[in-house]
């Protein structure tokens, strides 16, 4: 609650042209804006191009943010467009190999766990494949926490919508991870496991 | 999968979230078959969830850096557009609105003559700004007479902009303006957009008619600054660039510039408007990232028209938060022309007839 207060007050900072006001903005939602990125696009390169674009068109959008919504809920659904539309580009361009996309820091944080690299791996190319009215709400709901609501209101789709749809997403996101790389639900139970152990 | 199981992942994955029902989460606990699906969930779900590595702290800086740049960068590059383009507001009573629109159509037609004609076949080349000027309140509905002096009432702008495709960057509008008025009846004063003309004229001929025009156009115009009672709307046509790129020179019939025929624009005004509404409240709600976002779409819209004269021009409605969108027109073979647009949210592309074109 202290956060959205705090967000509403520099926003309209912002608005006013208050340019640090505008910077603290940025820099408290860019980790969450740069997961929903990364996440949506499947890539650290063009999870990053797309953070840009979605931090370019928040500073541009700003003054016409009507403050209805809180801060963070337009600026996830401006993140979202951005990454969707770097995916539509990618779309358009010829797909990188895996050598020249730099997935470095997301990969080494997981590196010490062979098993766990190669759930990440093939969670990435199961989120690729899966269709964006899927994958956003999935995106949203796990990566960056929102509620059905929410997300429903980033989207612009009822909450009924976003139920289906991320239970739908976690279906197929099910069987295309076992499609992908096999089975992976003793890696996943373990995580899972080690996660809710105190 | 059978409704069945659709329905048994929609409840697992409910529960997982905590957004099921009382009645479903019992359901949930009841059954086996469901727990296991809610634990095969929980596990996809904390790997979705796992946290992406943060930015370096130089590379967050970059990124934050770039987009203050880019953005505030673009907005004062656009205010010194504007600047540059020595938009003339003009304000004139009702009862000179007829005199004057034959002017600036007057005008519109005889330095349009010669330029369009010479243009021949050049497609994205030229850039020209059209911009109106007129009350802020909804599209095109107030009357002019019922709104204050310009100095007291602020006015919403819409500007189109032909760009030079050829270069993406915004070419410094420039040289050739006119500015008249036209107030904000009932029935629309704005217009429809037409690359003008048809009949190549000479070039003295075309000077000269051009620089009588512009002096009555003037003429008109200090008589109407005169009246302090004249509604506030504003028409400005302002030409641009060359073919090369090179900034046209100040001379109204310079044979590089485009024009703009304000007597077939009026069907354009409220289409426009409504367009810049929604542009403007997708961007604000985040629906869009950017209303250029649809520009390709534009672009293959207006080629897959087969024309053989594509001009491009951006559109720029409101004066306090304009929001400017991407537009081509585009002429048919048999003459016809149209005005080719997307708006949001999904980039639906709209063809708009330009009537008697």
């Amino acid at each position: 609650m202290r956060n959205d207060l705090d967000d509403a007050r520099l926003t309209k900072a912002a608005q006013a042209g208050d340019r640090r006001a505008l910077e603290e903005l940025l820099r408290r939602h860019q980790d969450q804006i740069h997961a929903i990125c990364r996440r949506l696009a499947g890539n650290d390169a063009d999870g990053q191009d797309a953070t840009q674009e979605a931090l370019i068109a928040i500073v541009r959008g700003l003054p016409r943010f009507g403050g209805k919504a809180k801060f963070s809920t337009w600026a996830y659904r401006v993140a979202t467009n951005a990454a969707l539309d770097e995916l539509r580009r990618r779309s358009r361009r010829p797909v990188p190999s895996a050598t020249d996309r730099d997935d470095g820091p997301a990969a080494a944080s997981t590196a010490d766990d062979p098993a766990w690299v190669a759930v990440r791996l093939d969670l990435d190319a199961a989120l690729a494949q899966l269709p964006e009215e899927f994958r956003a709400p999935v995106v949203l709901r796990d990566m960056a926490g929102c509620d059905y609501a929410e997300i429903g209101k980033i989207l612009r789709i009822p909450p009924g919508t976003v139920r289906s749809r991320i239970a739908r997403g976690r279906a197929r996101l099910a069987g295309l991870m076992s499609a992908n790389g096999g089975n992976h639900d003793d890696t996943l139970q373990r995580r899972n496991d080690e996660a809710s152990r105190p | 999968m059978s409704d069945e199981h659709l329905r048994e992942d929609e409840l697992a994955s409910a529960y997982l979230d905590g957004e099921a029902t009382p009645a479903e989460i019992a359901e949930v606990e009841a059954s086996d078959a469901l727990l296991a699906r809610v634990e095969e969930f929980r596990a996809l779900r904390d790997a979705v969830a796992e946290p992406v590595a943060p930015l370096p702290q130089d590379r967050q800086d970059d990124l934050i850096d770039a987009a203050l740049d880019a953005a505030l960068g673009a907005a004062e590059a656009e205010e010194a557009a504007r600047a540059e383009a020595k938009v003339v507001p003009l304000r004139r009573p009702q009862r000179l609105l007829l005199a004057m629109a034959a002017v600036v159509v007057l005008l519109a037609a005889v330095v349009g003559t010669g330029l369009i004609a010479s243009r021949g076949g050049d497609d994205f080349d030229e850039s020209a700004t059209l911009a109106t000027a007129m009350p802020e309140s909804a599209a095109g509905t107030d009357t002019a007479d019922d709104a204050a002096p310009a100095e007291e009432e602020p006015m919403a702008a819409m500007d189109i902009t032909t760009a030079d495709e050829a270069t993406a960057e915004e070419e410094p509008m420039a040289d050739m303006e006119m500015a008249a008025e036209a107030p904000m009846a009932d029935d629309d004063a704005m217009a429809d957009m037409e690359m003008a003309a048809e009949a190549p004229m000479a070039e003295e001929e075309r000077r000269s008619e051009s620089a009588e025009a512009m002096e009555a156009t003037e003429a008109a115009a200090a008589a109407a600054a005169a009246e302090e009672d004249a509604p506030a709307a504003t028409t400005t046509i302002a030409a641009a660039t060359t073919t090369d790129g090179a900034p046209a020179d100040d001379s109204l019939d310079d044979s590089s510039e485009q024009v703009v025929d304000l007597g077939t624009l009026e069907s354009l005004d409220p289409l426009l408007e409504d367009v810049g509404a929604r542009w403007s409240a997708a961007v604000e709600d985040g629906a869009m990232a950017d209303s250029g976002a649809c520009a390709e779409t534009v672009q293959e819209q207006a080629l897959n028209l087969g024309s053989e004269t594509i001009r491009a021009f951006v559109v720029t409605v409101g004066s306090e938060d304009p929001v400017t969108f991407d537009a081509r027109f585009a002429r048919r073979d048999d003459g016809t022309a149209v005005v080719v647009y997307a708006a949001p949210p999904d980039c639906e592309v709209g063809i708009h007839d330009l009537p008697d074109s």
